[in-house]
């Protein structure tokens, strides 16, 4: 019996080593099953579709974006924390004296983005009241941006995101200083031809936005000694004309605040559930053409949603390196068709009948841009949302 | 225990209730596998109507005396060439065969159950194209792989009639599954998924066999057998993927033991595989068609010791891509060893197997081990 108890053995071992790889000769020496794909516009392929405004207000926003010479001009506001009434008068900081004069202050200001294509610039400064806040509108601000309240004005060239900018502003630019102890600045753009810039708000968590005060104070020998201290932004924000509202048959998203808009889809059953979907493109045909800065653009990024309850449906995060690929970009007063890859969230229906057959639209710089695209909704006549489908059929047959 | 824990490892070894593979069993249902012994195997399938360890011919169940198993295990190598591309080392090993009988005691009746492969279907090709979509030409790479047979297990009775002659039937259940993958790449392209679709194809048939054993004299012996099956169904879950009518097939021998060392068989087969074309085509597959098959075989030495055994065979293939008709001829040989005093016996056979046809010319090996006891 041992001899065939080690040949079983044997066999084991070889039984594990397999190899049937080889290239298809097709079609002769290959199977009849072939891949077909199939590319349709599915013009129903939106069911219902709503969109909510609010999801990011305007003092939120990472970024304000401040314009000129376009359809909307916008401004830049910003409130700075309350100085400290006395500054340090030794390197250490050890010893605290009052500020016996300002010579002037400097604001430092990231760029995230700016007008393409646009020469110089120039940046000019008004004195706001400090009560600025999130109530305040462009209409409440009409009077300070003005000759009489502008503070200083600084030209720049050659300005390209993530430069940093900085803006003087005299000394006796606050004449409430020593009462309010605190400043606030308003920040328009000037430029031959239409532009904007967007710079960064202190809700970026890597922004320190701040301001900084250069003083004269007393030093330890009585003698007038240079010193600075600096302050935080308290609020920051921008301001701009009401924009007219969408017409009752459009969608919007974007602007400012935010708005976003939630499509649900109702997709064939032999195209969602029985074949694969290789790619998904939503179609959307703008109501109106694109508002937003002159020269800007704007990038609508599509996300699955993960529970179907309205405005507040949570969503299924696209990854920030996957957003150049799921998402349309268009531009300030266009009126094409906005195509928008959204494979990645119509592919997995097939394997998940739970999954939520709806997806989110929002705009990336969310709540800080003027940037709002306006599409025909499923109740439009005409250009209502289509869906783009190339899906392969089942393959399997029983030969 | 221990005889029977041999056979349980030979079992558990292989990859079950699968057979030989070719680049032919790529179109129609598969290659169809052949239910016969090692010993029947080395004989080129010459005794396999005679052979009371094949389940050819019910009618040879009738000898079986006490309960026996058998276990097997087959590797092939293979190399083939097809429209110009040369495919080498192509290997498998597989769980061909399996049968276990035993007769009723006071009565003239023995009854076995055997699993055997009736089609195998595995495969794994890759393929590169090109396609346009959206009016872009984009490069695809195109895998196929087929995982699976459909197997036959068969229950035989077999019944002593009268001294010389026993007649037999069977009933066969086929069923198997092959698991499908679909895989569509588009390796230069970032805006197409990647497709992969798996699913697990369920077969299901029936068929009926029944055979005649006559030995006119004692030297000699003559069998035939019918077999009918009916339509091989799959589907996969609920969704009915369609049938494929199912051959009608026939068999003849002659076996003569010319001398007590010296035994000469031959075994010649009709299968009507051209029913299953019109199920084929509809569903774009191969052409089919009706085969002949023939082997011979000798064996040589006694009773006991280590016989040698020797064939040859021919046969047609039922399923070509066009209207030529492939074919194939092997040559075999193989022994046989008896253990633990005759209650086990291990059995080899090698062939050597050509196929040619319809554009392709495939040459292997098929090496198979059999293990044979009586617990």
């Amino acid at each position: 019996m041992r001899l065939p108890a080690s040949l079983s053995l044997l066999l084991l071992a070889t039984a594990c080593v397999e190899n049937v790889t080889s290239p298809g000769i097709c079609p002769d020496y290959c199977p009849p099953t072939r891949i077909q794909i199939v590319d349709t516009v599915i013009m129903a392929g939106v069911e219902r579709d709503s969109s909510y405004r609010g999801y990011l207000p305007t003092h939120r926003a990472a970024s304000m974006q401040i314009t000129t010479g376009g359809t909307v001009e916008s401004y830049g506001v910003i409130r700075f924390i309350r100085f400290s009434e006395e500054v340090a008068i030794d390197s250490a900081a050890s010893t605290l004296g009052p500020v016996v004069a300002v010579d002037s202050f400097g604001v430092n200001l990231i760029v995230e983005a700016r007008s393409p294509g646009t020469g110089d610039f120039e940046l000019a400064v008004f004195r706001l009241p400090v009560s600025v806040d999130s109530t305040t509108t462009y209409a409440d601000l009409q009077s300070t941006f003005v000759d009489s309240t502008e503070i200083a004005a600084a030209s720049f060239s050659g300005v390209e995101a993530a430069d940093t900018i900085a803006v003087i502003i005299p000394g006796d630019a606050f004449p409430t200083l020593e009462e309010d102890s605190a400043v606030a600045v308003g920040i328009s753009m000037r430029s031959v031809e239409p532009a904007y810039v967007d710079f960064q708000t202190s809700n970026l968590a890597t922004n320190t936005l701040s301001i900084t005060r250069f003083v004269q104070v007393d030093s330890a020998d009585g003698q007038l000694a240079a010193r600075t201290d600096n302050t935080p932004v308290g609020y920051d924000s921008f301001v701009f004309p009401d924009v007219p509202a969408a017409g009752p048959a459009a969608l919007g998203v974007g602007g400012s605040p935010s708005a976003r808009a939630f499509l649900k889809i109702a997709l064939p059953p032999r195209v969602v559930d029985s074949s694969s979907v290789i790619r998904a493109t939503l179609l959307l045909v703008p109501a109106e053409p694109v508002l937003g800065a002159p020269g800007d653009s704007i990038r609508i990024v599509a996300e699955g949603i993960a529970a179907d309850i309205g405005p507040k449906s949570p969503i299924k995060q696209v990854p920030d390196d996957s957003i150049a690929v799921y998402s349309g970009l268009t531009m300030t007063g266009s009126t094409d068709t906005l195509r928008i890859d959204v494979t990645h969230v119509i592919a997995p229906w097939k394997n998940d009948s739970n999954l939520v057959r709806g997806l989110m639209l929002r705009a990336v710089r969310e709540g800080g841009t003027l940037g709002e695209f306006r599409f025909n909704s499923s109740v439009s006549a005409v250009g209502a949302p289509a869906l783009h489908v190339t899906f392969v059929p089942p393959v399997v047959n029983g030969n | 225990m221990r005889l029977l824990l041999v056979v349980l490892l030979t079992l558990v070894g292989s990859t079950p209730a699968l057979a030989q593979n070719s680049v032919f069993g790529v179109h129609g249902i598969g290659f169809p596998g052949r239910p016969i012994s090692a010993r029947a195997r080395a004989l080129g399938g010459g005794t396999a109507l005679f052979d009371a360890r094949s389940a050819v011919n019910p009618a040879t169940v009738a000898s079986i005396g006490p309960l026996l198993v058998t276990a097997s295990s087959g590797t092939s190598l293979r190399n083939f060439t097809a429209l110009d591309t040369v495919v080498t080392g192509l290997s498998e090993t597989r769980f061909p065969y399996a049968f276990a009988g035993t007769m009723v005691r006071s009565t003239p009746l023995s009854f076995a159950l055997s699993y055997s492969s009736y089609a195998e279907r595995s495969f794994d090709q890759t393929t590169t194209d090109s396609v346009t979509i959206r009016g872009e030409r984009l490069g695809v790479v195109d895998q196929l792989i087929s995982s699976g047979a459909v197997t036959d297990l068969r229950a035989a009775i077999g019944w002593r009639l009268i001294p010389r002659v026993n007649v037999g039937g069977a009933v066969h259940l086929l069923s198997g599954s092959v698991r499908r993958v679909a895989n569509r790449f588009f390796p230069g392209s970032e805006s197409y998924y990647d497709m992969e679709e798996t699913n697990k194809i369920r077969m299901s048939g029936l068929g009926i066999s029944a055979g005649v054993l006559f030995a006119p004299i004692q030297q000699m012996s003559i069998a035939a057998s019918i077999r009918s099956d009916t339509e091989l169904k799959s589907s996969v879950d609920a969704l009915d993927l369609g049938r494929v009518d199912l051959p009608i097939s026939f068999a003849g021998g002659l076996f003569i033991q010319v001398h007590p060392s010296i035994r000469l068989a031959t075994t010649a087969e009709r299968h009507l595989w051209s029913s299953a074309e019109a199920d084929l085509k509809a569903a774009g597959g191969a052409y089919a068609f009706d085969t002949w098959a023939i082997g011979s075989g000798v064996e040589l030495g006694g009773e006991s010791g280590i016989p040698l055994r020797l064939g040859t065979r021919y046969a047609e293939l039922p399923f070509s891509p066009s209207l030529e008709q492939a074919t194939e001829f092997l040559v075999s040989a193989g022994t046989a060893m008896e253990f633990a005093g005759g209650r086990a016996t291990l059995e080899a056979s090698v062939e050597r197997i050509m196929r040619d046809g319809a554009g392709a010319e495939e040459r292997a090996w098929f090496l198979m081990f059999a293990l044979t006891v009586i617990p």
